[in-house]
This record gives C-alpha cells, structure tokens and sequence, in this order.
C-alpha cells in the first residue's frame, strides 16, 4: 500500500521531538489567538513569519498550520461565551451556542465543538490523505456557474437561521446583500454607496459587522433591565455533554464533517458556507426544529464540525495545486515560499517529505488540540460566573479593539458602534443577524460569478441549466424554495378538511 | 392590534430600500443578462422593499406574533453616546487615555457605584488590554497624544 | 572661541539654509514608512526586509506602519498631508499611485508625492494553458482577430495591474475579448486551469510552479527584457506591441519634501538594497531588489500616469 507506507513515513517526521514541540506551540498560540478576537490567523501568521526564517521547512509548515487549524478550536469559544464570533465560519455557533451558556449549559457545548471538531479534523485529515489529487481536480471544474448555484443555494439555506418570521429572516439576507455592494463593483470598478469615503471603497469587513450586530447589540439589550447581575444561569450542571447529547448529535457532527470536508475545498467561502449550511441540514432533518435557535446542541456540533473539517481540507488547493484558498493559507504560501518551496502542482511529488509530514502532524495537532481544549472548558465556565457588568466591559472593549485592529482606523470603531446599534434595533423587532452577515459576505461572491458566467456566456442564461452540478445544485434550491409554500398549501388543506 | 415595532421597522426598511433603489438606477441597472453595476443594488432593493412590505401589512393586521414594546431605553442610549464620544477621542487621545474613561463609564451605567472598583477594574483593564494587544500581541493601538512624550 | 564659532555658524547656517541643516543633520529620530496594504502582503514583506537593516545605512530605525484600506488610498491620502520632512514615508507603487488617481481621481499620485526611488519591481506574464491551440504571442493575436470577442481574459481586480495590461494590449493591436472578473490572481489562476477562462496575465511568483509543470504557457513578458528564470519568453515589445508594464514598488514622500533629504533617503534606500543580509531575506522571498534613483522613477511614473489616464478614458464607460 502505497498510502500507507506514506502515511508511515508522514509520521516517521511529525514525530520527531522538535516537530511535535512546534505541533504543540502551534495548537497553543492558535487556541490563544482564536478565542481573543482581533488577532486573526492571518495576521499571527503574518507576524510569526520571520521566526520561521531560520526553522526548518517542515517543522514551520506543521507549526504554522497548526496555528490555523487550532483557531477553528479555539474561535467557537466567544461565541459561545459571550456571543461574538471571531470569524464568519462561527458566525452560526452563536445562535445555539450562547442560548446554551444562557441556560447553564456552557459545558456541553464548549465540549461538544471541541470533540466535534477532533472528530470532523480527523475525518478530514483521513479524506485528505486518502484523496487530496482528487478532491483537487473537483475544486478546479468548479467555474463560475457552479459557484454561482452553490452560494445561491447556500443563501436560500439563510431561511433556517431565523427562529421565528422567515420573511424578517430573508429581509435581513436582502439587507445583507446590499451591504455586500458597498464598495468596488468588481465588472467596471464604479464605486457603490460610498458617500465620498473613501475608507467605504473597500466594503464593510467581518470583523466590524459582526462585532456590532452580535457582542455590542447584546451588551445594549442587556442593559435595559434595570439590574444587570447574572445573565448566565449559574447552576452549572455538568461541564461535559451527556450520553443523551451525544445520542442527540453524533449523527450531526459526522453530516457536518463530510460536508465541511467537501464544501471547505472549494477556495474563497467554504467554511462559511459549510457551517450554516450544514446547521440548515441539522434544522431539517431534526424531529424538533423548533428548538433551533434556543439552544439545540446540534445546531453547535454541526457547524464546529463543519468548520473544522472545512478548515483542513482548504490546504487541498494549496498542496496540490498551489492555489491559497483564504487569507490565512495565502500566509502559510508565503512561508513555503520563503524556504524555496514554490506550492505547486508538483508539490506532493518534489517534496513528499514535507507533504507526509505535515499531514501527519494535523492529525498528532488535533489529539493535542483536544487535550488542551477540554481542561480549558472548567476554566471557560467560571469565567462566566464573574458578574455581567464586569464580562460586559471585557465584550466592549474587546469588540472595541477587534474593530480597530483591522485596518488600524478609529473610522471602523465608528462603523462598529452603528452596527451595534443596528443590532440592538433588530433584535428588538425581531430581526434575525445571522442572514444579514452571511449574505454580506456572500453577495459579492454571488454578484462576481453571475458576472463571470454571463460574460462568459455572453449573456445565455443557459450557462446555469447545461453545466450538471450547477443544474443540480439549482433544483435543490427551487426544492427548499418551494417545499415550505407546498407546506403551508397542505396545513391549510389539512386544516379545512379535518372536522 | 397593531404591531408598532414592526411597522417601523418596516418603514425603515421599505425607506432604505427604496434608497438603494433610487441609488442602483444611478448606477445603472442593465438587464439579467448584462448585469451593470446597480444590478445587485437592485435586486437588494427590491426584496428589501417588497418583504418589508408584507411585514408592514402583517403589523397593520396585527397578524405577528412578537409584541415587545420600546423598554428602558434610557441605559443603552447612555452607552451607545459613550462609545461615539469614545471614538471621537481614541486618536486624538490614544488608547491608554481614553480606554480606563470609558470602561469607568460603562461600568458606572451598568449601576456599578463603588469609586474604588470603578478605578480599579477600568486602570486593570485598559493597562492590561494594552500591554497584552500591544506589546504582546504587536496590535498597534493608537498612542495619541503620549508619541509626544516620547511613548 | 571654537564652541562661540560652532554656535555662530550653526545660526547663520540655520538661519541662511535651513534645508540643508536639516539634511544634515536628518535624521534625529526614527522614520515612519507606512504601508498602504495588509500584514504578509509582498509590500509588508518587502520592507521589513529593507527596515532590518535601515538603522546601519540610515542612522535611525525606520518603523512600519500599516494602514490597509481604499486600495491603498488612506495610507497614501495620509502621507501626502503629512509634514513634508522626511519623517513620514509611503511604500507606494502603481496600484495606489498611479492607476488610483488617474482613473478614479482618487487617492494620491505624481501630483501630491514625491518618488523617492523604487525598491524593486515584478513584471508581467501573458499566459494561457499548454494545450491551447497558438503557441506565441503574436499566434494568439491572430486568433483573436479571426475569433472577435469569444476569448476570455480573466483580470484579477478591475483596474489592476493585469487588467491594464491586456487592456494596453486589447487596445494597440485592436483585438477584442471578453474580459471576465476575478478576484485577486490566485482566483485567476484556479479559473485558468480550470478551464474556464483562455488568458491571464501575471506576476511570475504564482505562476512559475504552474509554467514548470507544463500546465501553463508564457506567451510573453510585460518587461524590456527578457527574465532571467524564463529566457526564453519574449518581451511583448519583441512581438510588436510597445508596452512596458510593471508592478513596481517605491519610497514616497509628501510633496515639498527638501531635495537634499529626499536625496540623503534616496542614498540611504539604495545602500540598504545592497546590504547583503537584506539581500538574502528578500530572495527568500522568491523576490529581489531593483533599486532605481529618484529621478528616473519620477519620470518613469508620471509616463505610467499619463498612460493610465488614457487607457482610463478608452475603457471607462
């Protein structure tokens, strides 16, 4: 067997006391940096880059990765706690995530992302050793029309985010889709709604967004009662999940993973677009979907496990093909680059030592990821048992410092503030958040695939009906588009026939 | 019964969108498939404008479920004008200056009352976000005024 | 007596030539170099290689700032309302500098700072897939011409350096294609190895595993001369079509900077390209140090600014 006696060797050097040191010091600064938002992996990885300089090429790779894939773990951390998602792929670990913390129940769910995220890491380190060259030629017949089916497909799935009025829910996505244009039009380079600033020209970013519509609007809501002392039912039952949860969600956590496995493959927004819309799948196959949004542990286990898988197969383009699928990969191209390894598609070939290497390292970074995350959980818990007042100084400024550290502007703590307020407004009327963002982030990837497929086509709209994914991907949209109105039809039938 | 919250919202929403209607055909809309510009803008418009409108008509009839009324308004207005006066003053000032003013502030609208804790947890808290973002971290945060001393 | 002297001609001097003064005396304090792109990008990378060696060849360190945001505008709007003494300098180049404010009006260009030198410069690769049936350049304009709008050319960001090449392209040899958006080259290059678009145009550091590999053919490069990694590529000027185009990267200063500071800078700049350890780090990099003076790049951009202009004014409808 050829796979492995690579694999043998993959960890014949991932073993080796320094390479399983830096696996170790990766896992640990890319928890630290997870949960602290305002430190992206992007940029720790930016700033570690010249210590790199003098390591060797292997154990840097295994460091640096490590540092990527361990801010997956550590990022669902605040948004369970205290409802801020440190990046867009847990944005949806929020919506059931924090409910749980609100109801005691911080524990399970910090427990169920970290085993959930072991169990979607390895299956997805498997499939990558297993069938990377593959997966990658998939990742490559993906054009534009296929894109432009999934992302649409991925927005209807938007409708499973709102808890209660599907239309506040779709309202919010069109919102979403108009902040996406803010900016640069990416066909003829107009500028959109920018009112003149030119800080507008490139769009409004996550970070920004997100800390306003989740952490600042959620401090302001809980200011209106007048004494604001325990948010956080303190009866702290249990730190892990139950053998109920887990007979409620191991199903949840191996959908999330295939899916975070395949659609985290795909470069620009494949662990966004895997968590919710591995967290529609949960809501619909669920037998009660009705405590989604309220604290439905699937509705954390599938999106943790998700990103998680998404975020180890997204090295697939880099390793095969040399294509940096996201910001944080581009980073870990730079520093092959810097020790003369050009990624390409002869990567795996000109340096299987490397490629086995590392490879193995993900999956001894993941069982170390684990045992790190799991004590943390206790600790986690009691920070929640400081006073509100004093956790939401610490959400302020912290949603304070994130905002300013993305492009070093008071300008974007400004933007942050409204968005906060925007929040505070649409939690009172009922408006869900999660569409808004998601479709902010994904609409200008919609918008510049339409554009590619047209101009391509030269404006046949058949593009999206002969090509067989794309056609496949749009009749599973217009299926969820129309089932709920087929739904209603029925109830309404059902209703007026029975006595 | 009328649902106040959602006809505002509503209105709101049906204003913005209508906004960004206007603004789109500034930008030209094009066709479906010559897509110009304002064609996102657009199309975001519209199902801004046309959801928002069934919203507005199910408030009217009072057919939504969700009632909540305006609450205690006065607490968070406080905080949102902390944080704008904050931004205001975070580069002019620095990071060091402004932050412990305005964790003292917020800790003081949350009921907080002891001047002790408010002095202690805002120095604590600026100090040690500072040097852990700062320093440890190399998150530049504004220095303000103290680049004169030298900082 | 000699202390009075030095007193006496340090006032006369100061009060007769203050420029010079300040030149000799420049620097007394760290200088600020602000980058107008995110951390890890080639801008940041770049200088931190140059600044590891500044305070050797300029007496004081040079710190980093970066500043991201409008394609490079705040950094460059930023720069060209600071105090015009040497202290506050943009890492600047064609993107922010050129094409910015010729096109859109917007940021700061050749009007408001002043170049410098140039730190170093990538040019341009037209690519298109091994199997395609034209084999040079001036096959694929044939193509073009007999086959009107049915190429696609995927640009990487509109208004880009790619984008304005194939536009000088499109326009002096009078073919016409589609051109399909894309973001960033890495979106390019997965396109035109999917198959889905027939051409790009990009800087060699993406592209050299992939022409290695025989997945991708250089057609021609946008340099006047032929790189030394790939010296078999003609320059476009070789097949017929007179166009220069290069990524390049350059020391700014606000306008009214002294001559003799911007001289001592352009002096120091050029010792730190030659240093060697600064050398070794930024061939790490796959990249290099192409150090030219302050005058020449000055009337390289302003050439590259009125060029722009006018592409702007063909192609913006």
């Amino acid at each position: 067997m050829d796979f492995l006696t690579n694999l043998g060797n993959g960890f014949s050097i991932a073993l080796n006391p320094w390479n399983l040191i830096f696996a170790a010091l990766g896992a640990v600064i890319g928890t630290a940096i997870g949960v602290l938002p305002g430190l992206g992996p992007p940029a720790t990885v930016a700033l570690l880059l010249p210590l790199t300089y003098k390591m060797d090429p292997t154990a840097a790779i295994i460091m640096l990765a490590g540092i990527f894939y361990g801010a997956m773990y550590g990022g669902s951390t605040t948004s369970i706690l205290l409802n801020i998602p440190g990046e867009a792929a847990s944005v949806v670990t929020c919506l059931d995530g924090y409910k749980m913390a609100r109801q005691g129940r911080a524990g399970p769910a910090l427990g169920i992302s970290a085993m959930g995220s072991f169990i979607a890491g390895t299956i997805s380190i498997f499939g990558l050793s297993l069938v990377a060259p593959t997966l990658a030629s998939f990742a490559l017949k993906f054009g534009p029309p296929e894109y432009f089916s999934l992302i649409l497909l991925g927005l209807m799935m938007a409708v499973y985010l709102s808890e209660e009025s599907i239309v506040k829910g779709l309202v919010m996505g069109g919102l979403g889709l108009l902040l996406g244009t803010v900016g640069i039009d990416p066909v003829l380079g107009a500028t959109r709604f920018t009112f003149g600033l030119s800080r507008l020209t490139d769009g409004f970013d996550f970070v920004v967004v997100a800390m306003g519509l989740f952490g600042i609007s959620e401090v302001l809501i809980n200011l209106e009662a007048p004494e604001v002392r325990d948010i956080f039912k303190t009866a702290l039952k249990r730190l892990l999940p139950t053998l109920e949860d887990w007979r409620r969600c191991w199903a949840s956590v191996v959908r999330g993973s295939l899916l975070g496995f395949f659609i985290g493959v795909l470069p620009g927004g494949g662990a966004i677009i895997s968590s919710f819309v591995s967290y529609a799948v949960e809501k619909r196959v669920s037998k009660h979907p009705e405590q989604f949004g309220k604290g439905a542990i699937e509705g954390v286990a599938a999106p943790e496990s998700a990103n998680n898988a998404a975020s180890t197969s997204s090295f697939i383009p880099l390793l095969t093909l040399g294509i940096p699928g996201n910001a944080t990969i581009a980073m870990i191209f730079v520093a092959l680059m810097i020790h003369g390894i050009r990624p390409g598609p002869l990567l795996i070939q000109e340096h299987p030592n490397l490629f086995w290497g590392v490879v193995a390292s993900m999956y001894i970074g993941n069982l170390m990821l684990l045992g790190l995350n799991l004590p943390l959980i206790g600790f986690w818990v009691r920070l929640l048992r400081v006073p509100y007042h004093f956790l939401a100084v610490v959400v302020v400024t912290i949603c304070l410092i994130g905002a300013y550290s993305v492009k070093n502007s008071a300008f974007d703590v400004g933007m942050m503030v409204i968005f906060g307020v925007l929040g505070y407004f649409m939690r009172k009327g009922g408006f869900p958040p999660a569409p808004l963002i998601l479709s902010m982030i994904l609409g200008p990837i919609l918008e510049r695939s339409l554009q590619q497929s047209l101009i391509s086509s030269g404006g046949e709209v058949s593009i999206f009906f002969e090509k067989p994914i794309s056609a496949a991907l749009l009749s599973v949209a217009a299926f969820l588009m129309l089932t709920p109105i087929f739904k209603r039809l029925w109830k309404r039938n059902a209703l007026t026939n029975s006595p | 019964m009328k649902n106040l919250t959602d006809i505002l919202g509503s209105l709101f929403l049906i204003l913005l969108g209508i906004g960004a209607i206007i603004g789109a055909i500034g930008l030209r809309v094009g066709t479906p498939t010559e897509p110009q510009p304002g064609f996102f803008p657009f199309l975001s418009g519209a199902i801004i404008v046309i959801l928002s409108s069934i919203i507005f008509v199910q408030g009217w009839l009072g057919r939504s479920k969700r009632r909540i009324g305006l609450g205690e308004i006065k607490r968070p207005a406080m905080l949102i004008a902390v944080l704008a006066a904050f931004v205001a003053v975070l580069e002019p000032l620095g990071y060091v200056l402004a932050s412990p003013f305005l964790i003292a502030v917020v800790l003081r609208i949350m009921g907080i009352k002891s001047w002790r804790a408010l002095l202690v947890t805002s120095l604590v808290l600026s100090i040690g976000t500072y040097l852990l973002f700062d320093w440890l971290l190399g998150i530049t945060l504004p220095a303000g005024i103290l680049t004169r001393f030298g900082l | 007596m000699k202390k009075r002297s030095l007193l006496l001609s340090l006032f006369l001097l100061s009060l007769f030539c203050v420029h010079s003064v300040q030149a000799q005396e420049f620097p007394t304090k760290p200088v600020l170099l602000i980058i107008p792109f995110g951390p890890g990008g080639a801008s940041d990378l770049t200088a931190r290689a140059l600044v590891s060696v500044a305070p050797d060849h300029l007496g004081q360190p040079i710190v980093i700032q970066l500043k991201p945001g409008g394609g490079g505008a705040i950094a460059s709007e930023m720069v060209a309302k600071a105090a015009p003494d040497g202290y506050t300098l943009l890492m600047g180049g064609p993107g922010p500098n050129t094409t910015l404010p010729a096109i859109e009006g917007r940021s700061k260009g050749p009007d408001d700072l002043v170049a410098v030198c140039r730190i170093n410069y990538a040019p341009m690769f037209v690519l298109v897939p091994t199997h395609a049936p034209y084999k040079t350049f001036k096959e694929l304009i044939q193509y073009a011409k007999a086959h009107p709008n049915q190429l696609k050319f995927g640009h990487a960001g509109v208004w880009g350096g790619p984008d304005l090449c194939w536009k000088q392209i499109m326009h002096q040899t009078g073919i016409t294609t589609k051109v399909v958006p894309y973001d960033g080259g890495g979106e390019a290059l997965l396109g035109i190895l999917g198959g889905h678009i027939d051409i790009v145009v990009l800087a060699p550091t993406q592209t050299l595993p992939h022409i290695k590999a025989g997945k991708l053919r250089p057609l021609a490069v946008s340099d006047t001369r032929r790189d030394p990694d790939l010296p078999d590529v003609p320059t476009l000027k070789e097949e017929g079509v007179n166009i220069v185009n290069l990524l390049w990267k350059g020391i700014m200063a606000p306008k009214g900077t002294p001559r003799p500071i911007i001289e001592k800078l352009a002096l120091a700049f050029k010792k730190m390209t030659e240093d060697r350890s600064a050398i070794a780090m930024i061939k790490k990099l796959g990249d290099d140090f192409h150090y030219l003076g302050s005058e020449e790049i000055t009337k390289y951009w302003r050439e590259e600014f009125e060029t722009h202009k006018e592409l702007g004014k063909i192609f913006k409808k």
